[in-house]
């Protein structure tokens, strides 16, 4: 079922949450809202559960509209970040709580309970108690219950972060797969960029109440669409730097030494770590002088902080182990940085 | 974790404790205290009340009928009134706790009055608002209704002095488990009346049944607004503690005291089932599932 958010706003008190919000999402799609928090995320996702009401604007299910419709009629599975199973309820009930409050019969609640308690991997837990269970068992619960009645889109709000590192990772590749085969259009809030790669087919970076912008995680990692989803989305080297005949360059480029002439020229430039290469020696005039402070090898990818020596500033490189053994650098060394790839945004937003 | 802690810093040595006179001090000034100022009236009512046998004492129960008419008074008052005063706090602790509104905190506290007004202050209230004098005594009296010296007022008085108990019990449960629970009902498609049967009640159940039991003792021996509305008729208004003391007056010692212990074998009765249910009921898998 596709979703639709037309023109979505809603304030606290003085505070704007939302502002003038809309998209659409298409039908068996899996979408991350992806944001720091206080970006609104979790308002947007009640409002399209009727678990809150928009001060203005409209949410739309295929063709119809459900703005003032209650939860209770929307038939949405909603899962909440701190699973609010109901605690004097066994397993069994919980699931079986959508159900039985539709008065299906006994033998339909209980079949369809067990088709979810297979779905969810949890066969024989049925007669515990939410207290007997662990943190990621309480999760799958809480998604098996919203699954029970057949909803026509799920939502679920921050669903790993009340969980341990692992538990989390392993659980939202079972969330993938689990899509995969149930293909009911799934919305999920998190403001962890990691995760929103790792599970959605597309992703909806928020801030303060405004989408910042949509697309493939692919998409929006690649081609930010400015400074602040450049920001959010990873680690970002910032440099001061100009357009040279519509060029970007760093400031600190050998050809380029001293402040820059023209000051309507000035930019901000930003490059990712993994955009930036290490030289021993200087090859080329695009390149900064640096001084290496510390080596971080944990893994395939070695991470390298420097100090630019003509601004003093931090830079973070990411290198791969081998490209590390073959330039032989240790903590201390002079060295050059040469970018790969320069972005510049207009300057609309500041980090 | 404050185990494992402790374990690393005290040493293998005898727990440190208060030195055995204070202990021994206080245990005991704490016994002859609850000894003078309860076990001892407590134990005396009975034993004056079957001072002269119990044959006496059944009789000056049974064989009276202003006496027995006061226990079903109030056996019929308490429940009535405690009805009342669950509704209205079952409907404000929901509000309280669920919805910011304002005027909110002035109901919170206003709630708590009848704790810190004299009962008589509040029957005289009500004898103001019904009496021929007062404000809807006339409307009252040219249509007929009887509400000042007649079980009405004695109920609206009983009413009014156990009005908190509810609110009080169920307001910190209702927001400790906070309404994640009840959302999440709505979103599976419960209606408030499922919601709140299914969900709410269950939650609360353990502090609603705290809060009758409190009521319910409260409501039994309210004296001092039921003393000012009821016109004190024998027979007809007396409540057990207004015929208590009328018996007293009239010193009718064994009177008094058969009713007295009547009375106080209630309360018992009532704090037997409050740690009844503390046993039994606490523990029921009611260790919290959230993970708040």
């Amino acid at each position: 079922m596709t979703i639709s958010i037309k023109n979505v706003s809603k304030k606290f008190n003085n505070f704007s949450a939302l502002d003038k919000i809309s998209f659409t999402i298409p039908d068996g799609e899996l979408v991350a809202l992806l944001g720091p928090s206080g970006s609104g995320k979790t308002t947007l996702l009640r409002i399209i559960a009727g678990l809150e009401n928009p001060d203005e604007g409209s949410v739309h299910y295929s063709d119809l509209e459900v703005t003032t419709k209650s939860a209770k009629d929307r038939n949405v599975g909603f899962v909440f970040q701190h699973y609010a199973l109901f605690r004097h309820m066994t397993v069994f009930d919980n699931i079986g709580f959508g159900l039985s409050v539709r008065g299906l019969p006994k033998e339909k609640i209980a079949q369809r309970v067990g088709e979810l308690l297979h779905l969810i991997r949890l066969e024989g837990l049925e007669n515990r108690y939410p207290s007997q269970l662990s943190g990621g068992q309480r999760q799958r619960i809480a998604l098996a219950r919203a699954l029970a009645a057949q909803p026509k889109v799920l939502l679920l709000d921050e669903p790993f972060g009340a969980l341990d590192a692992k538990v989390r990772i392993e659980l939202r590749e079972w969330l993938r797969r689990l899509h995969d085969e149930i293909h009911v259009t799934s919305i999920f809030v998190t403001h962890d960029q990691e995760e929103a790669f790792a599970v959605a087919d597309k992703v909806v970076v928020m801030r303060a109440g405004k989408i910042e912008q949509i697309g493939s995680p692919t998409d929006v990692f690649e081609n930010p669409a400015n400074a602040f989803v450049m920001d959010f989305l990873g680690q970002v080297n910032v440099f001061e730097g100009m357009l040279v005949n519509g060029v970007p360059r760093i400031t600190g480029f050998s050809d380029l030494k001293g402040p820059p002439q023209n000051d309507f020229c000035s930019k901000t430039i930003y490059v990712r770590p993994y955009e930036l290469d290490i030289e021993v020696n200087l090859t080329s005039i695009e390149a900064l002088p640096a001084k290496i402070m510390h080596i971080n090898p944990a893994g395939p990818v070695v991470r390298v902080h420097l100090q630019d020596l003509n601004s003093i500033a931090t830079v973070f490189v990411e290198i791969n182990f081998s490209k590390l053994k073959e330039l032989g650098i240790t903590t201390g060394q002079k060295v050059y940085i040469q970018p790969k790839r320069l972005r510049i945004f207009t300057p609309d937003y500041m980090i | 974790m404050a185990n494992q802690i402790t374990s690393f810093a005290a040493p293998k040595k005898k727990r440190l404790e208060d030195p055995a006179w204070l202990r021994y001090l206080l245990i005991t000034s704490a016994l002859s205290v609850v000894t003078l100022i309860i076990g001892i009236p407590v134990f005396h009512v009975f034993y004056k009340a079957f001072e002269k046998g119990t044959g006496v004492y059944f009789d000056s129960l049974f064989n009276n009928a202003n006496t027995l008419h006061s226990i079903f008074l109030t056996l019929s008052i308490a429940p009535r009134a405690v009805f009342l005063s669950v509704i209205f706090g079952l409907v404000a602790a929901w509000a309280i706790a669920r919805f910011r509104f304002p005027g909110r905190a002035i109901l919170l506290t206003l709630m708590d009055l009848p704790l810190a007004v004299s009962p008589v202050v509040a029957g005289l209230v009500f004898v103001l608002l019904f009496g021929m004098q007062g404000w809807f005594g006339p409307w009252l009296a040219s249509h007929n209704l009887q509400i000042l010296f007649s079980t009405p007022a004695l109920v609206l008085a009983t009413c009014f002095v156990t009005l908190p108990y509810v609110v009080r019990e169920l307001l910190p449960v209702l927001e400790a488990y906070g309404e994640e629970e009840e959302l999440a009902a709505v979103s599976l498609g419960a209606n408030g009346w499922q919601m709140f049967w299914r969900i709410t009640l269950p939650n609360i159940r353990l502090a609603l049944i705290y809060g009758i039991i409190l009521c319910n003792a409260r409501a039994m021996g309210e004296f001092g607004a039921v003393y000012v509305v009821s016109g004190r008729i024998s027979g007809f208004n007396d409540t057990m503690p207004l015929r208590i003391e009328k018996l007293f007056q009239e010193y009718d010692m064994t009177g008094a005291f058969a009713l007295a212990s009547v009375l106080t074998f209630l309360a018992l009765i009532t704090l037997g089932v409050k740690t009844y249910l503390e046993k039994n009921m606490e523990n029921r898998h009611s260790d919290s599932g959230g993970t708040k």
